[in-house]
């Protein structure tokens, strides 16, 4: 079984990073978002489509948080995410 | 622009006034009823996300159609509007764009900081040329400047 890849939406998306903190514009909505530091590095990551798996990784390389608490984090900033219709394809939902 | 004052302008300005004026109040108009995307590609002057990372071009404004009257008027006519769009710098950028649109003008928009708050700017970059960029705002784009290749 292959695993998903999660990636974020291209169309009518821009960004910038200002002192780490990402800077989102949705242009069919017209918002501004802002992403924190952590959020920046998922973030970069998802521009370029990858999986939960290598989020969470990243997480625990860059971080040292602990496997569960970095795929808590993913999950809850993938969330975060397709609720508000940035990603192309929906999250996938974590592992039973 | 008082009354009197624009009675005293030559002909050519005065149309040049109210070609300005009809700009403005199509753009804003459009700005409330359609993604800046949208309306910027309908007034032939499209959104440039690529080359994000790109200085803005130097030399701002020093061009020849910059001396069309309309280009000129356009700044009077804008402080004098009575009801100002916060967004002005996108009025501003897409009715030079449009004045501008034999020369494929591309909008950019971008953002910068001031203390903790986060500002947006929009300008138009036409003939190696930018209209109202500042320094202080980097583009928006789709890819960060710090991602790895």
């Amino acid at each position: 079984m292959t695993t998903p890849t999660v990636s974020l939406r291209h169309n009518a998306l821009a960004w910038q990073v200002i002192d780490s903190e990402l800077v989102l514009l949705d242009l069919r909505t017209a918002t501004y978002f802002s992403v924190n530091a952590s959020g920046t590095v998922l973030w970069e990551l998802l521009a370029r489509g990858t999986t939960r798996a290598k989020l969470a990784e990243e997480l625990v390389g860059r971080y040292g948080l602990d496997d569960r608490r970095a795929s808590s984090d993913v999950d809850r900033f993938l969330e975060a995410l397709e609720s508000r219709s940035l990603l192309q394809q929906p999250a996938i939902s974590p592992a039973p | 622009m008082t009354w009197v004052k624009f009675l005293r302008l030559p002909h050519r300005e005065k149309i040049a006034v109210m070609r300005v004026l009809g700009v403005v109040f199509l753009v804003q108009t459009g700005l409330r009823v359609l993604p800046a995307d949208r309306l910027a590609r309908l007034l032939g002057v499209p959104l440039q996300l690529s080359d994000a990372d790109a200085a803005p071009p130097a030399g701002a404004g020093v061009i020849s159609d910059y001396r069309r009257p309309e280009l000129r008027m356009l700044g009077p006519v804008l402080a004098r509007l009575p009801f100002r769009r916060r967004s002005s710098c996108l009025t501003e950028s897409l009715s030079t764009g449009f004045f501008l649109r034999h020369m494929q003008p591309r909008l950019r928009l971008g953002v910068g900081r001031a203390g903790e708050a986060v500002l947006a700017h929009a300008w138009v970059e036409a003939a190696n040329h930018s209209f109202f960029a500042d320094a202080a705002f980097r583009p928006l784009g789709q890819r960060s400047n710090n991602t790895e290749p």
